[in-house]
């Protein structure tokens, strides 16, 4: 009798996990806790257990709201578990100016050097060829900076996706960085330093932060 | 997503030239029309016209676009009905007139009054982001863009994503023109997830090289008018994706269909396929 009767829609998940060609894409529901998140996203991961999804490249879309990097950053170490790269970061809504007090101390969470004592321009997209963003502060950039796209910043610059265009940091500020989830800029310039991204095709990406030392510019793992 | 009613409006466009915008409209066009659908194409070419030569129907022209924007013939009188195929009409540039001639606001009016009478206008789109760009994505309900697996190439087209954003456009579908497999598997070529990683885009269609092209284009005779050719028939799956059926991609290397598309099956077939937003 009992499963004549229409069964209850379960809840949402607070986070799905779904394929999309050969990456994955986790994405955290609006007003969920970071502990939620965190349970929900290792559940689901255990369930398809043995290392089955090692290796495939992974989006996390972050909630619209408030940005919350604590949350990027727990979900984050659970994927490197697992054996995942994360590429990206993303977190749709509109480009935000975050004021010295409030969510910048969360910003500074991944690379405690990368925010200097300044407000941090968040743009929450991905810059495609062209687009030219400039900040007397750190830039924050939830998503890609394609080939073509030029950043230019008075402090640090975190980039939470692939970068491969242009970025011009620490104008302002001295011991600025830059990091990224893929660091593979076009050019790079660090107060008077200047590089360029080798020529690694079908390198894994690692996160690593870039800083001028001497002149120069050195790079090491961002964890 | 066409909030106005009668047909729908999609610009094919690239940002850089001869990467086949031109094959791309004809053939969309074809096979849209070869549905069953009704067609207007538009050379929005204007200056240099030559997507009725692509069609085979440059020696019917008698009115072009800027007859109409002139007043001096309705839109639905200007076009030309291709005879090979029942639905499908060309509406011509003006070969002798400057891209400037029209304005975005002129082009909307003619595509606006043209949607009455058929299914789909297809605005072919010139070269470059300037005013013809801008002329002939104004219209637009939607944009498929069009690039080859080349650097320079999809730099341009990442461009124009911006642009067509920065429109107020939805993001445009993906025509990648132009694949070569033997290329491609020899790791001499960018693949369709190289380019799709960096556009994040979602795919329309994937068109192989094709000789046959070269030679049907000779002959006034787009490839989605003959059957058996690879290209016509990525024309076709592209057309049927347009009129919204959900038609798989043709695989282009072995390496497409391997381990990751069983990690993407899996998750279909999971209880979180559809959880989220898109
Ligand atoms: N898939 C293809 N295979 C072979 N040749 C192609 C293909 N697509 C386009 N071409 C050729 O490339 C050239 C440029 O195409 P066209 O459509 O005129 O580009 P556009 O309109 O973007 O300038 C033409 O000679 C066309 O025949
Ligand atoms: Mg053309």
């Amino acid at each position: 009798m009992s499963n004549l009767r229409e069964q209850p829609v379960p809840p949402p998940l607070p986070v799905t996990v779904r394929g999309r060609g050969r990456s994955l894409r986790v994405s955290v529901r609006d007003g969920v806790a970071v502990d939620a998140a965190e349970r929900s996203l290792r559940e689901q991961l255990e369930r398809r257990a043995g290392g089955f999804f090692a290796g495939a490249p992974v989006s996390l879309e972050l909630p619209d709201g408030e940005l919350d990097l604590v949350l990027a950053q727990r979900l984050a170490a659970l994927l490197r578990e697992g054996g995942m790269h994360l590429v990206r970061v993303e977190s749709r809504g509109v480009d935000v100016e975050t004021s010295p007090s409030a969510p910048r101390s969360q910003a500074a969470r991944p690379n405690e050097s990368a925010v200097p004592e300044d407000a941090a321009l968040v743009v929450r997209r991905s810059l495609r060829s062209g687009q030219r963003v400039v900040h007397d502060g750190p830039i924050l950039v939830l998503g890609d900076v394609n080939p073509g796209a030029e950043i230019v910043a008075g402090g640090s610059v975190v980039v939470w996706g692939h970068l491969r265009g242009t970025v011009e940091a620490g104008r302002v500020f001295e011991d600025s960085s830059v990091s990224a989830l893929n660091l593979a800029p076009t050019q790079l310039r660090i107060g008077n330093a200047i590089a360029r991204a080798p020529e690694e095709p079908g390198r894994v990406p690692v996160p690593e932060v870039a800083r001028e030392r001497d002149g120069a510019i050195e790079v090491d793992a961002w964890s | 997503m066409n909030g106005t009613a009668g047909g729908r409006i999609i610009t094919i466009t690239s940002g850089k030239g001869g990467v086949g915008k031109t094959t791309a409209s004809a053939n969309i066009g074809v096979a849209l029309a070869r549905r069953g659908l009704r067609v207007a194409v538009v050379d929005g070419d204007i200056g240099l016209r030559n997507l009725d030569v692509v069609m085979g129907l440059e020696n019917r022209v008698v009115y072009n676009i800027l007859h109409v924007v002139r007043g001096a013939v309705d839109a639905e009188r200007a076009l030309i009905r291709d005879k090979r195929v029942a639905g499908l009409s060309l509406l011509a540039a003006d070969q002798h007139s400057d891209k400037d001639d029209v304005s975005p606001e002129e082009m909307i009016e003619v595509c606006e009054a043209l949607r009455n009478h058929v299914d789909y206008v297809i605005i072919d789109s010139p070269a470059g982001i300037e005013q013809g760009f801008r002329n002939a994505v104004a219209p637009a309900d939607e944009v498929v863009l069009v690039t080859t697996p080349e650097v320079s190439a999809v730099r341009d087209a990442d461009r124009v994503i911006g642009l067509v954003e920065a429109a107020g456009k939805p993001s445009p579908r993906l025509v990648l023109n132009r694949i070569k497999p033997e290329l491609v598997a020899r790791g001499d070529m960018m693949t369709t997830e190289d380019v799709l990683d960096i556009l994040r885009v979602s795919i329309l269609g994937v068109v192989p090289e094709d000789g046959s092209i070269v030679a049907a284009t000779n002959r006034g005779e787009p490839v989605a008018l003959v059957d058996g050719s690879r290209a016509g028939q990525a024309f076709h799956n592209i057309a049927a994706r347009i009129a919204g059926e959900d038609v798989p991609l043709l695989p282009i290397t072995v390496e497409d269909t391997g381990l990751l598309g069983r990690i993407s099956s899996l998750f279909r077939a999971g209880p979180a396929a559809d959880g989220g937003r898109s």
